[in-house]
């Protein structure tokens, strides 16, 4: 699983290796498995407008994953 | 057509070839938005390769489909900028003026709000991240509801 962060996660994130159980199920279960594994990125996970995306399409907390798929965790967003 | 690049880019010269030989077309509207200077330093946005060229020629797609345009056009920049350079032009080509201008506004409300970038602005003082404000949501849910 390749597992990314954008924005503001990314610089929480970096440098961390993260190997979530396997007997996790959906992106939210992911989420909060990471969001418990330390405090300030736990903060960062829960702000507003966090989004997911599944295999580079916005998904719902609720949709399973599978082990070879791509989960980006994107602080919000801010082209223009 | 929905261009992300590393490099400057030239308004005007994207905006000449993007009118290029059409002939039915009563109106060429664009913006392009400036790195604003003061306390600002550079501007740095981060992308996501394949995912951010998707999401920008939906927000084209919808634009197209709801002001009736012959075609919409944006070019956005990611990596470091410096203050007086362009980050993104926004285009829309109509029959008529009036679907033209909006579209142009429709596509900086959503750009701003749904367009996987994240931008981090660097002053003297450091570098923090810059996130969409409520008036940037609001001016993008303020779509919705016409």
């Amino acid at each position: 699983m390749n597992i990314l962060f954008f924005g503001r996660l990314k610089d929480i994130a970096r440098g961390r290796t993260f190997a979530p159980p396997v007997h996790l199920r959906t992106l939210g279960e992911l989420r909060d498995w990471l969001a418990a594994s330390d405090d300030l990125l736990g903060d960062a996970l829960r702000a507003k407008g966090v989004k997911i995306a599944l295999n580079q399409e916005i998904a719902d907390p609720s949709r399973a994953y599978s082990p070879s798929d791509e989960i980006a965790f994107m602080s919000p967003l801010s082209g223009g | 057509m929905a261009r992300v690049q590393a490099e400057p880019f030239d308004p005007n010269a994207e905006l000449a070839a993007f009118a290029r030989g059409r002939e039915n077309v009563g109106a060429l509207a664009s913006f392009v938005g400036l790195v604003r200077g003061g306390d600002t330093q550079a501007l740095h946005l981060d992308h996501y390769p394949g995912f951010t060229e998707r999401e920008i020629a939906r927000i084209e797609e919808a634009a197209v489909d709801r002001f009736g345009l012959m075609d919409a056009l944006v070019i956005h920049r990611h990596g470091t900028m410096r203050p007086g350079e362009p980050i993104v032009l926004a285009a829309a080509l109509a029959a008529h003026r009036k679907p033209a201008l909006l579209a142009v506004d429709f596509l900086m409300d959503y750009l701003k709000t749904d367009a996987p970038f994240w931008k981090r602005e660097t002053s003297a003082a450091g570098s923090t991240w810059i996130e969409p404000t409520d008036a940037d949501r609001a001016a993008r849910q303020a779509w919705e509801k016409d």
